[in-house]
């Protein structure tokens, strides 16, 4: 008797749940054109008199900001914070450039240079100014809005960079062979969405089951410039 | 080498470079409407009452590229087309009188940590705070200080005449057809402390650690006051100055210029040699910004070593040879600004500034002022609407010692500026 409760309990719970069970894991290569970051409304100089700087960071460069989410279309996930979601201002640049994050996490704002920097954004819907802040001390902000959120700084203008805001805790970032690999998908079908700061994103819809391992390669070398 | 061939190699460059190097760029488009005093005038409150109040048009339009050919070496270069000494129309109007300018133009190389920067042929000229006021976008009022703006009596080509834009003045009072007596008067306004446009033509050495300090040395071709063409290499001049990060907050700056500002003409062959007058400038500058204040401005001092015209005897003053006169005058400005957090993108600022002359040498001993003493307040705000598109709107209204223009000079701007 306990022995057919028991496996009723574990039939009715992989019903129920099952769809979330999954261990599906979706990889795969990148191709991206050789192209230069451009500075847009770089005037050649800064507001406070410093010289221009930019960072050689990897994490500012395009191709380490390359964000690869896969979202569902079967059944609404959780959305847990984003840890320790930092963006720093080094050098005059935002590092990472792309922070992917999910929607209504807390951003922490740090500059790290030994200037004041000021972060802004005039993103519809999520218009925000923290004014200008000292190194050191993080400035926390909870992102309400999904999407693109355009980062900027009053003070250095050849400065930007973007939050991610997605509503899928699953993503992840190229790294630097051009390869991504993204774990711990549950059973179901997904649109994959490939963010690239300066072109035209790139979406396919997929279904994976029972720990399945998908390789889909993306190529953005005929997409549109933004 | 004259302006159009400097204009081939600009246009040519992005087209050869565009698919090889790394490029920066901008593109600013600006959109003006004003109502001004009845005598307002550009060389005193920049711009000119020329056409009806709230007429729309073009202030300012400029494109700027950035070639890094690897990271040591780049090009930088700016086309601009402004309003031609303040005059209001739309550039293809032809009465319209725009001027097209290249302020930058100049080949840049730095070392590998950057700490080492070279630049040869046009820049900004690195005098007091002008590196943030040279586009109308950048600024936050959408006037430049009287220190950039104002034409004091000194002109370069006769030194010091007395009255110099005051003539101007009461020429137009009496003339119905502004615009054409402007065209005629053009000639002599005199000269701001430091040119309009702010640019030179030299060689600027840059040293310095970046985020502690900073020294600029710049060789050009004349003062700061001295306007820059493609015929004035025979002037010499040297700006240097030496910004300081003193905290994460703080950067203040030391300016000193000096150099010949005289234009070699028929009509000062009485100087020869016209290097001998020059013009020497120190300056502070600073910039303090907490949270959503900043407080800017600059205090800059200057000496004028000149030689007086008459326009009434066509001569200079002087028995045998022309006097030399020691010409002092201060400027000063202090802006406070607030970005207001509830609405984001939004300032406001104010200022209040003074020019203040010395006295110059009477026969009699009497004690006058070479030019008319200013005290100006100036109201701004601003706000982006998109990142791409930004309004802000000013009032200024100014004082002249000794004269009664006061009411005269009052403007109200409101600028819509475009930007890729």
């Amino acid at each position: 008797m306990r022995f057919a409760i028991l496996m009723f309990l574990l039939v009715g719970t992989q019903l129920v749940f099952g769809q979330r069970n999954g261990r599906n894991s979706l990889s795969g290569s990148i191709k991206i054109p050789q192209l230069e970051r451009r500075v847009k409304k770089g005037t050649g100089y800064n507001k406070d008199g410093t010289k221009v700087m930019h960072s050689s960071d990897p994490m500012a460069s395009i191709d380490r900001n390359i964000i690869i989410s896969a979202h569902p279309l079967t059944f609404n996930p959780e959305l847990d914070p984003t840890p320790n979601a930092y963006v720093t201002q080094k050098e005059q640049t935002f590092i990472p450039f792309v922070l992917p994050i999910t929607q209504g996490s807390t951003v922490y704002f740090l500059n790290e240079d030994e200037f004041f920097h000021n972060i802004y954004s005039l993103t519809p819907g999520a218009r925000f100014n923290i004014g200008r802040r000292p190194p050191g001390s993080p400035y926390a902000l909870e992102i309400k809005r999904q999407g693109v959120i355009s980062l900027s700084c009053d003070i250095h203008a050849h400065m930007n960079g973007v939050i991610l805001s997605l509503d899928t805790p699953y993503f992840t970032r190229m790294n630097s062979r051009n390869q991504y690999q993204l774990d711990g998908l549950p059973d179901g079908e997904y649109r994959i969405e490939v963010y690239h700061p300066m072109l035209k994103k790139i979406t396919r819809t997929i279904a994976v089951r029972s720990g399945e391992s998908v390789n889909i390669n993306f190529d953005f070398s005929n997409q549109k410039k933004l | 080498m004259n302006q159009r061939l400097f204009g081939l190699i600009f246009t040519l460059l992005p087209v050869i470079g565009y698919s090889q190097f790394q490029v920066e760029w901008n593109y600013y488009l600006d959109i003006e409407t004003t109502k001004t005093g009845s005598l307002s005038n550009y060389y005193y409150n920049d711009i000119h009452r020329l056409s009806e109040d709230w007429a729309v048009d073009l202030a300012q339009s400029s494109l700027l590229t950035k070639f890094h050919f690897n990271n040591q070496w780049h090009f930088v270069g700016q086309l601009m087309v402004e309003r031609f000494y303040g005059l209001r129309k739309w550039p293809w109007e032809r009465s319209g009188k725009y001027e097209w300018i290249i302020p930058q133009l100049a080949l840049q190389w730095n070392n590998e940590e950057r700490t080492v920067n070279l630049q040869l042929g046009r820049f900004l000229s690195p005098f007091g705070r002008f590196y943030d006021q040279q586009m109308y976008f950048d600024r936050d009022l959408i006037g430049v200080p009287l220190a950039y703006g104002y034409y004091v009596n000194v002109s370069t080509e006769l030194g010091y005449v007395e009255n110099l834009g005051e003539l101007t003045i009461t020429a137009e009072r009496g003339s119905e057809g502004l615009r054409d007596t402007l065209a005629e008067v053009i000639e002599d306004w005199g000269s701001p402390l430091a040119y309009r446009l702010g640019y030179k033509n030299g060689l600027q050495a840059s040293f310095g650690k970046p985020g502690k300090w900073n020294l600029d040395v710049a060789l050009v071709d004349g003062a700061p006051n001295r306007d820059t063409d493609f015929s004035s290499f025979s002037d010499y001049g040297i700006i240097t100055r030496l910004g300081l990060q003193l905290n994460y907050f703080t950067e203040l700056g030391i300016s000193a210029a000096h150099g010949t500002y005289l234009r070699e003409t028929d009509l000062n062959v009485a100087l020869d040699p016209v290097r001998q007058y020059r013009q020497t400038l120190v300056g502070l500058d600073y910039q303090i910004g907490v949270s959503y204040f900043e407080f800017s401005g600059e205090l800059i001092g200057g000496h004028y070593n000149i030689a007086e015209y008459l326009p009434t005897t066509d001569q200079f003053v002087g028995e045998n040879a022309p006097d030399v006169q020691n010409l002092l005058v201060f400027s000063s400005y202090l802006d406070w600004k607030y970005e207001p957090p509830f609405i984001s993108g939004s300032y406001i600022v104010y200022r209040i500034e003074s020019l203040v002359f010395g006295n110059i040498d009477r026969p009699s001993g009497e004690e006058e002022s070479w030019d008319n003493n200013v005290l100006r307040h100036a109201l701004g705000v601003g706000y982006k609407i998109t990142p791409n598109i930004a309004a802000k709107a000013m009032i200024s209204t100014q004082d002249t010692s000794n004269r009664n223009w006061s009411h005269d000079q009052r403007v109200l701007r409101i600028l819509l500026s475009f930007f890729l």
